[in-house]
């Protein structure tokens, strides 16, 4: 137990490590392939120690595990809590990482300076663990900025095109102003709470009803939770892209190197939704100080019209869209909606049952869309950065001279619509089973109508690229690693599909872990285990 | 069991009774549209032309060549075609009329992803092989009626279902030797309940507006008048049939009309019970079965005889008022009703 | 004879059906097509109607002219409003959207501190 808690602490500080260490090599070191071979060895081992975690988390019963930093105890340290949810999530990231990295040793044949890129998309990869696997309100502040960092670098790389800079000096600025919003919740938080620690915060949340620590409103845990929960969520349904905030998508997407943009779409959107269930359900559950007076309710209300808002607004703008990756920027907004709108399924009127499936629902279309997403910009980067060309009229029947890349594009378009025997489909079918048994029909039809719109515009990309003949020869690059990656990719697609029964039982009982009641108690009993060993005694 | 499912599969209610049904279906609508406009349709192959759609059929697929294209990929176009032939076959395997019943929670799901997701997908991955501009338009009008249709369909097809779920999950049903609950959400337990529930005024409004919104998404999803546009003839050449010739033309319409009698067929289990009030298995069962299959198929050759075509924009937005918002309508009459009686 | 089981399985045997089914009837077609004979084994070029195929410049329609219909004449009014008014691409909109949802939240924040504080 105790060294599976240390790998975990390892996991951030390694990354951190090796992406300033790339810099001072740098002056030593030219060669492109050193700084492949480096990149990949590390984000192998994480991914090697995110299994770990998570199978000794497996062994341990789903009991969370808790890495103290410097072995400072929990509210006074900054702590990594790893239960059922962040193991799983965590797993996962590291594994759409790896693949990007993968990729880039594929695309690094298109990139001039590699030091730079690797040292971003390193930092890129520290910040997403960190948000994913941390315990600790303003560790996760600290690991939201390091993330959106690197995502403002990656995202103006190619500094030569005005697309680029434009997207990510937007990006920036509006993202600047957003994470501080964050931090100021989390004063906001520490000041009504004397804590910043996540389960001590569920524990107070719960177990105390609104008293008045010091003074009038500034201490009063009411209006504090009240005015946290409003700026923490507009900051993370930024990060992942909920409408209205989702502006910065399409613009970053449309001229980041291809490699980020899988990993955006896999791995960074997904933290954010992550950091939002985590708020909703671990830290202001239903039987927090939240649920007074109907916020919560009226919250997650919101978050279902705005996920039904940004389903419709995503699908209906991929239909227009003429570069490639804006389209699937796009895509990605109309999946996050959708996740938006089966984690909001929290309400009081809501029987746990129907909560059970709407969560397991959410994570199964997380790894779903992720690996779906990745499958799909693999394969279109195999057709369109040879080309160098990412628009879809230009890029016309390309894919004819890439096999690989016209299965991937098929497999990738079946598994985001969802067709039988993919993935996708169970995913979705488990939705509308939260939905209309949850006694929303509506939002039943909502979804289907969501799938049409959007498949139309993937119906766009599977048309330009494979259907045209190609008409002049064109030079074929080699494919190199990106063959067994999309390959591995259409397999594991397909293996989601047709092992779901099985996946659909693991992911309800990671859920159950985690998020449901049961879940939640777990995370706080570990906590005050922790804090018991130092106080000594119970 | 799996002999049955092959018998199931393969000849009732599989391949042999869905193409015998479907080209029954081309026949009727033929003829009755044709005697609607004063002329006589199909004559003189075998008794007052029964046999004339299972001819072309056949002279399609055995006689005609295969014309070959530069630019075409037919056999990806082959496989896809016989593909959506497949679905609307397995799919067939959740009607109580099969021998062999699929009945889970949530069939109807199951049975909405194949004909109304799968099936289009299919055709136009037939179409989109065969390049030709004439084709690329029909497809992108067939796309964007689907849009639609195919989210109407499953609103329309949804009232029932909602029904006969909540009629399910109050009223326990004895089943051999104890008492057992039937699938919810599920197209079997739509069949066996719905026809009790036409008894209840609110139901039975929300079931008329319901049946009313499924035939006409039924009318544009088998292209038929006014909804044909994508093969709009005037337009278009063909739209998507443009480049179809010999068996891959053959397979189209059998695809087509395979389409048009399953979805009829479901109406007619779904909605009006099947054979209801009667069982399955007695003369009166499958004569009202045949009778309620042939009203519906006499509604939607009306409406064919009666309207010309309607171009892409008129065809979209009259979808929507009189086939999308109608199905939501019901569907919120039924779970508001269920939610507060 | 009926088969109940959970929505996923049922689904699995339904596709595994469905994909035999397909084998089965497409090898059917093969058998039945008629052999390759005759004129008809070089290919021929597209059918546009009569005309000569070089009165296109491509043979094949691109893809931003696929959804023409609907975007152009279909959903005209909701493209309009969702290009022209909503995603213009100038940060100030961005920021207008984004504050307003924030505004939401902080509303319902404060008509619920309110809701407490008169309780």
């Amino acid at each position: 137990m105790s060294s599976a808690s240390n790998i975990v602490g390892a996991i951030t500080p390694l990354l951190a490590t090796a992406s300033f260490s790339i810099p001072l090599l740098s002056l030593f070191i030219k060669s492109k392939k050193f700084y492949n071979a480096y990149a990949i060895a590390v984000s192998a081992i994480v991914l090697i120690m995110a299994s770990q975690t998570f199978m000794s988390l497996i062994e341990g019963g789903y009991k969370p595990i808790i890495y103290k930093f410097g072995g400072w105890p929990p509210p006074v340290g900054i702590v990594y809590e790893v239960d059922a949810l962040n193991g799983l999530l965590g797993l996962y990231a590291s594994i759409v990482m790896f693949i990007a990295f993968l990729f880039s040793t594929w695309y690094s044949k298109f990139i001039d300076d590699v030091t730079w890129y690797y040292t971003l998309l390193l930092g890129l990869e520290t910040g997403i663990m960190g948000c994913i696997y941390t315990g600790d309100v303003f560790n996760l502040f600290v690991m939201l900025e390091v993330l959106s960092i690197s995502a403002y670098g990656l995202a103006a790389f190619f500094t030569r095109r005005p697309t680029a800079l434009e997207a990510a000096f937007k990006y920036a600025f509006i993202g600047a102003v957003i994470t501080t919003l964050y931090f100021i919740a989390t004063v906001i938080l520490y000041s009504a709470y004397g804590t910043l620690n996540m389960a001590d915060l569920l524990g107070k949340s719960t177990l105390t009803s609104s008293s008045r620590f010091s003074g009038w409103l500034f201490g009063d845990i009411t209006s504090a939770s009240l005015a946290a929960i409003a700026f923490t969520l507009w900051v993370f349904t930024f990060k992942s892209a909920l409408f209205p905030n989702h502006f910065w998508v399409p613009d970053v997407y449309s001229a980041a190197p291809v490699p980020v943009i899988a990993a955006f779409s896999g791995a960074v959107e997904i933290t954010g939704v992550y950091v939002v269930a985590r708020f909703m359900y671990t830290l202001f559950g239903a039987g927090s100080i939240l649920a007074l007076n109907g916020y919560r309710d009226s919250i997650l209300l919101v978050l279902l019209v705005l996920g039904v808002a940004s389903g419709i607004v995503g699908s209906l703008m991929m239909v227009l869209q003429k570069n490639a990756y804006r389209l699937l920027g796009y895509s990605t907004i109309s999946h996050i909606g959708l996740l938006y709108m089966v984690l909001s399924l929290g309400m009081s009127s809501v029987s746990s049952d129907v909560l059970k499936t709407a969560l397991t629902a959410l994570i199964y279309h997380i790894v779903n869309f992720g690996l779906g997403k990745v499958l799909m910009i693999s394969s279109i980067g195999l057709v369109s950065a040879p080309a160098g060309e990412r628009d879809l009229d230009k890029l016309s029947g390309l894919s004819r001279l890439y096999p690989i890349a016209s299965i991937g594009i098929t497999m990738a378009v079946f598994q985001l619509i969802g067709l039988i025997p993919f993935g996708g489909f169970y995913s979705k079918l488990l939705m509308y089973q939260a939905f209309i048994s949850g006694g929303q029909p509506i939002l039943a039809i909502a979804l289907i109508l969501i799938s049409a719109i959007s498949s139309l515009g993937y119906f766009k990309i599977f048309y330009a690229l494979i259907f045209p003949p190609l008409l002049r020869s064109s030079v074929k690059e080699r494919e190199g690693v990106v063959m067994p990656i999309v390959l591995v990719l259409a397999v594991a697609v397909l293996l989601l599909g047709i092992f779901s029964p099985a996946v659909s039982k693991f992911i309800e009982t990671v859920v159950e872990n985690s998020l449901m009641p049961k879940g939640v108690e777990m995370y706080y009993e570990s906590f005050t285990e922790v804090l018991k060993s130092y106080i000594g005694g119970g | 069991m799996i002999l049955e499912l092959i018998i199931s599969t393969l000849v009732f209610p599989g391949v042999l009774f869905i193409s015998a049904l479907s080209f029954f279906t081309e026949w009727y609508l033929r003829k009755s549209v044709a005697h609607m406009q004063s002329r006589m349709g199909p004559t003189y192959v075998g008794p007052i032309g029964l046999l004339q759609p299972f001819m072309d059929f056949v002279k399609l697929l055995a006689v005609k060549e295969e014309i070959k294209q530069k630019y075409s990929i037919t056999w990806l176009a082959e496989l896809f075609g016989v593909l959506g032939i497949s679905a609307i076959v397995s799919s067939l395997l959740l009607l109580p009329l099969s021998p062999i019943r699929i009945a889970a929670d949530y069939d109807f799901l199951i049975y909405i992803y194949l004909l109304g997701v799968m099936v289009p997908i299919t055709m136009v991955v037939m179409s989109l092989c065969m390049s030709n501009p004439f084709t690329s338009i029909g497809v992108s009008r067939l796309l964007s009626i689907i849009l639609i249709v195919e989210p109407a369909f499953f609103a329309g097809m949804l009232t029932p279902i909602l029904i006969a779920a909540y009629i399910v999950s109050n009223v326990p049903v004895f089943c051999g030797e104890a008492y057992c609950r039937l699938p919810l959400y599920s197209i079997f337990s739509s069949s066996t309940t719905i026809g009790s529930a036409w008894s209840n005024p609110i139901y039975a409004i929300a079931l008329t507006i319901g049946l009313a919104a499924t035939v006409v998404s039924v009318q544009a999803k088998a292209m038929l008048n006014p909804f044909n546009i994508p093969e709009a003839e005037q337009e278009l050449i063909a739209g998507v049939k443009t480049e179809f010739s010999g068996p891959l033309l053959a397979i189209f319409n059998l695809l087509h009309n395979v389409e048009l009698s399953s979805s009829i067929l479901f109406i007619t289990y779904v909605f009006l019970g099947g054979p209801y009030p009667f069982r399955h298995l007695s003369i009166q069962g499958v004569l009202i079965l045949i009778a309620k299959y042939i009203t519906i198929l006499t509604l939607v050759a009306i409406v064919r005889a009666l309207f010309g075509r309607f171009r892409v924009e008129q065809g979209v937005w009259i979808l929507i008022k009189y086939s999308l918002i109608p199905a939501i309508v019901a569907v919120a009459i039924v779970s508001l009703f269920n939610l507060y009686v | 004879m009926l088969i109940i089981s959970d929505p996923i399985s049922a689904s699995i045997l339904i596709s595994i059906v469905m994909l035999s089914l397909m084998l089965l009837l497409y090898l059917v077609v093969k058998v039945l097509k008629p052999k390759h004979g005759g004129s008809s084994d070089e290919s021929r070029e597209m059918y546009l109607g009569g005309e000569h195929p070089s009165i296109l410049s491509k043979p094949h329609v691109l893809q931003s002219g696929l959804y023409w219909a609907i975007v152009f004449r279909d959903f005209k009014r909701a493209y309009r409003g969702l290009v022209e008014k909503m995603h213009t691409g100038r940060v100030i909109d961005w920021v207008y959207y984004m504050t307003a949802w924030l505004l939401i939240l902080l509303l319902l924040a404060i008509i619920a501190l309110g809701i407490s504080a008169l309780i």
